[in-house]
């Protein structure tokens, strides 16, 4: 699928994560930007968490920015399905 | 998703929604949370302490010359927040170590979150990693990561500190609170004048060894000695009926103050004695909840002073040591004094002098002459109704029941008043009992007006 909008969802509050995706031009990819403060070593979980999110909605080509401030994997899972319906235009009320 | 997690989620981007209409204005902003993992995200112990924790912040950064501008208090699914719009952003790092001062010296410091967030509604970060509050040693974010501990577990342990630092909190504002109300009580007392036979302003009545800077200076004494009566029913141990002992050796700390602070003269050593009673029997009510009337009281007082007059006066009358002892060989019961006051719950105070000083107009300290009209009527109505253990000792029966007359004849027209100041000027007595039993009443009236 392709992304319509750019979108958010998210917090900076702690145990939260917050995603920004951005349409890019067919083929490019996923380019992915992890932000996590002092938690690196979870780069690798969350980024795959993030794919699996992606495949789930058959997106190929986006670009996300992500700041991490600890979220624990059911939130990380909520906000990308979150910020996916928003960029796809698959929910109403978006706060972005 | 759980809908409780869904919850939670909405409302942090409602938050991130506030903080980004700050930022919208170019401005920075603090804000201040609790952190509970897992859900509810709070319950009436946080909601309890949180507003503390929000002043004492608040002073903080007024301390640090921070200033803060609009502020709003949150309570929601992400638990509860406070939220403030920082007036100068030019040195965000600097704001972000004081609160990271702050956070850190907390009694609560590992369940703190305080947050600076810059112009652009972005954190700003110190890059320091918060304790678990499990294991020291590891990062908070870790251990949640790790899911290293249970959740109840976590909950448990942060309820506790929460509950530990609820309760220190309340016993140092209620021995602080009852503090400041005994010294009143006392400074009100004795600077009531005239009043006949006593101590006052003008006057040293019957007594030649002490004056109206002789009971300053013993008030002052006094003064920080109060709160331990207050702290010792706040201990986790205490109970009832070992109170009268921790009572008497608190009463003791503090007549040696008093005696060092007059030269050896007893200004107020009875007063320590009904006033160590009073304050424990109010700071066992607040921290047990019970409501603060008068029934409960007395009945507390009496529990405490169980069986004083036989336990003390009649087993030690053989030895007839202090005033008060002696009285009690020759007079009985009413000659018992503050220990038969004390065990049956002050009744002077509570049937008498309170009922007495509340049906007058309100106490008003910006209205003096009305304010010493009634102290003076109260005392006239507590010597009226008193068998004054100090005048019965020195004078015998009849002039104590002299006295009595008198006094509820001046209660009665103002014009009788110089009757009874000459009788006890004549006399040199002095009602000391009844100046006490003022004091007591007055902590009483001032506990019920300000402590809910």
């Amino acid at each position: 699928m392709k992304l319509i909008k750019k979108a958010q969802a998210g917090s900076f509050e702690s145990s939260d994560i917050l995603i920004l995706a951005s349409p890019v031009e067919e083929g490019e990819g996923r380019d992915i930007q992890i932000e996590s403060g002092v938690f690196m070593q979870y780069g690798e979980t969350i980024e795959k968490l993030i794919h699996q999110v992606l495949d789930q909605f058959e997106v190929n080509d986006v670009q996300l920015q992500i700041h991490d401030k600890g979220a624990i994997e059911p939130v990380i899972l909520a906000r990308m399905e979150t910020v996916m319906q928003r960029a796809l235009e698959m929910q109403k009320g978006t706060m972005y | 998703m759980s809908k409780e997690l869904h919850k939670i989620l909405q409302a942090r981007e409602e938050r991130a929604q506030k903080r980004s209409e700050i930022a919208a204005a170019s401005k920075a902003s603090v804000s201040l949370s609790l952190n509970i993992p897992s859900y509810p995200k709070h319950n009436q112990l946080c909601r309890d302490v949180f507003p503390w924790i929000v002043e004492e912040l608040k002073i903080h950064l007024l301390a640090h010359r921070v200033e803060l501008g609009a502020e709003d208090l949150i309570t929601d699914e992400a638990g509860l927040l406070y939220l403030a719009v920082l007036e100068e952003s030019d040195d965000l790092k600097s704001v972000k170590e004081i609160t990271e001062d702050f956070e850190s010296k907390h009694a609560v410091s590992r369940i703190l979150d305080v947050d600076v967030y810059d112009e652009s509604a972005r954190p700003v970060s110190s890059g320091k990693k918060k304790p678990c509050i499990i294991c020291q040693d590891k990062a908070a974010v870790e251990c949640m990561r790790e899911r290293k501990h249970d959740y109840q577990e976590l909950r448990a342990n942060i309820f506790e500190i929460l509950q530990d630092y609820k309760d220190q909190y309340l016993a140092m504002e209620v021995s602080e609170k009852l503090s400041e109300i005994c010294s009143r009580a006392l400074l009100y007392e004795v600077s009531l004048s005239p009043k006949p036979g006593l101590v006052d302003f003008y006057d040293s009545g019957a007594h030649t060894d002490m004056n109206y800077y002789s009971f300053l200076k013993s008030t002052a004494a006094l003064a920080p000695l109060w709160k331990d009566f207050a702290l010792a029913a706040w201990k986790e141990d205490a109970e009832l009926s070992r109170a009268l002992s921790e009572i008497r050796v608190l009463g003791l700390k503090a007549e040696q103050r008093m005696f060092a602070a007059t030269r050896n003269v007893n200004t107020q050593k009875g007063l320590i004695f009904l006033l160590g009673i009073s304050v424990y029997t109010v700071s066992h009510l607040l921290k047990n909840h019970q409501e603060l009337n008068v029934q409960n009281i007395r009945n507390c007082i009496r529990a405490i002073c169980k069986d004083l007059v036989n336990a003390e006066l009649v087993a030690s009358s053989k030895k007839q040591s202090s005033h008060g002892e002696k009285t009690f060989q020759k007079y009985g019961v009413k000659g018992a004094g503050a220990r038969y006051e004390a065990q049956e719950g002050f009744p002077v105070v509570f049937e008498t002098a309170l009922p007495f000083l509340e049906k007058q107009e309100k106490l008003d300290f910006q209205d003096k002459e009305v304010m010493e009209n009634i102290l003076s009527q109260t005392l006239l109505n507590i010597i009226a109704n008193t068998n004054d253990s100090n005048v019965l000792y020195r004078k015998g029966t009849e002039i104590a029941e002299e006295l009595k007359k008198l006094a509820s004849e001046a209660l009665l027209n103002k014009d009788n008043y110089n009757k009874l100041a000459l009788f006890c000027g004549e006399q040199q007595i002095s009602p000391g009992g009844s100046a006490d039993m003022l004091a007591v009443t007055l902590f009483f009236y001032d506990v019920k007006q300000e402590i809910d």
